[in-house]
């Protein structure tokens, strides 16, 4: 029992003043698509009560000239395997919008909810910063998600295998909990690119699960 | 929802019973001058048609997107009622129709489907085994326009049915000239978003074992 609430106080005063643990209240939102890569694709399934879908989603950067070369806009594009479209997304100027969506689909909680998906997908905190927390600090950066597109809560970045200074083998997560009426999780792992290679979404109350896998990066 | 796409995996498979190698030059299509013949010579290769084996390319075109999205995979057919349709690359996924049943197989999950228990996959089963029988030309659930050129003939579907009108705004088959068999298959969303099957590498009447459709 002593020991116990010894331990208990030395890992609270760890926890307190250990510098493997930062914060990242300047959230700079910017896309998982590096510069070198300009479309993902997506091995897609969607649970919604007792309905199942599997598809496609197309993630597609834009870069432009001149201003919109720092902020590109993406379409997201949701299909079956043969090829039919289900919804379309464009984030431009910091919004995202609903393009289209077949009458499949015409259920609006359905696609809004799938626009926070994508608002979560796109947004993403500068990496830069977080690199130098990493190499500086530890494993466990805490974010705050942007206020602008609607989308409130908590996300976390997790590094495995990271040792002192040392970034050889870096197993790179997110995890994102929302917050309000229909709070919803969010699950996000990187391949060595830093681009999300599997993507979990789940809302309990809607029984709403999404479930992607990289195929591609173009 | 996934019953209603899978209508449309049914739409996608039906028109590739024909299948063969060869893809259409660029040339102006006339209107059909004899559609009765050619209703009856199409009839007659489908009739003869026991057996199929292919390769299919899809590819898919989006105004939104500047790459197009390329899957491959294998199909075969067997007479009467049996399909195989299998996407290998760039993932795995496979539509399996059986005397009236459909499973569609992905990450060693089955789905299973019978197709007479509801009239509109009935219809849809019905039009498959017309298309076999050669009366593509004919279907009364589409508006069908036939048109020709040096190589091929072009047969344009605009579904009547509402369901399936707000997915696919038409289809396109491309018919060998010479063969009467489907070169090319699209489905069309809109002018500039549409999913294009071309079929390669076709062996027509070959032996092909009961177990290519039942998921092992």
């Amino acid at each position: 029992m002593l020991r116990t609430a010894i331990l208990l106080i030395i890992s609270i005063f760890i926890v307190s003043f250990h510098p493997l643990y930062g914060a990242c209240e300047d959230s700079i939102y910017v896309a998982p698509l590096r510069v070198e890569y300009n479309t993902l694709l997506y091995k897609m399934k969607i649970n919604f009560g007792k309905h199942f879908f599997s598809g496609l989603m197309v993630v597609n950067k834009s870069v432009g000239e001149g201003e919109n070369y720092n902020d590109p806009d993406y379409n997201i594009v949701f299909m079956s395997e043969i090829g039919l479209n289900i919804m379309e997304y464009k984030y431009s100027n910091g919004k995202m919008k609903l393009v289209k969506h077949t009458a499949l689909f015409d259920k609006r909680i359905v696609y809004n909810m799938m626009m926070k998906y994508c608002i979560l997908l796109i947004q993403d905190v500068n990496r830069n910063k977080l690199e130098e927390k990493i190499k500086n600090h530890g494993y466990l950066v805490k974010t705050k998600l942007s206020k602008t597109c609607g989308v409130r809560g908590k996300s976390y970045y997790l590094y495995d295998g990271i040792h002192d200074d040392s970034l050889v083998s870096v197993n790179e997560a997110r995890k994102i909990y929302t917050r309000g009426l229909f709070p919803m999780n969010y699950t996000l792992e990187y391949n060595e690119d830093h681009i999300p290679d599997y993507i979990m979404f789940s809302q309990n109350f809607w029984k709403l699960n999404i479930e992607v896998r990289l195929l591609k990066q173009y | 929802m996934n019953y209603k796409i899978n209508i449309l995996a049914m739409l996608a498979v039906f028109c590739a019973i024909f299948v063969h190698v060869n893809t259409a030059e660029a040339q102006e299509f006339t209107a059909v001058k004899d559609l009765t013949q050619l209703n009856k010579e199409i009839s007659l290769v489908a009739a003869n048609t026991k057996t199929i084996i292919a390769d299919f390319v899809q590819e898919k075109h989006l105004d939104v997107l500047d790459i197009v999205v390329e899957s491959k995979g294998v199909f075969i057919y067997k007479d009467p009622q049996k399909l195989r349709w299998e996407y290998k690359t760039p993932y795995k996924y496979l539509v399996l129709m059986n005397n009236g049943k459909m499973s569609i197989v992905q990450d060693n999950k089955v789905q299973e489907f019978d197709m007479k228990s509801s009239d509109a996959l009935k219809s849809l089963n019905d039009m498959m085994l017309n298309a076999i029988k050669g009366d593509i030309l004919q279907n009364i659930n589409f508006k069908t326009s036939v048109f020709e050129n040096a190589k091929s003939y072009k047969v344009r579907l605009v579904p009547k049915n509402n369901k399936v009108n707000v997915v696919l705004s038409a289809i396109e088959v491309l018919i060998n000239r010479n063969s009467k068999t489907v070169d090319q298959f699209t489905m069309y969303e809109s002018d500039t978003d549409y999913t294009q099957i071309r079929f390669l590498n076709k062996k027509i009447n070959q032996d092909v074992a009961d177990g290519h459709f039942i998921n092992n």
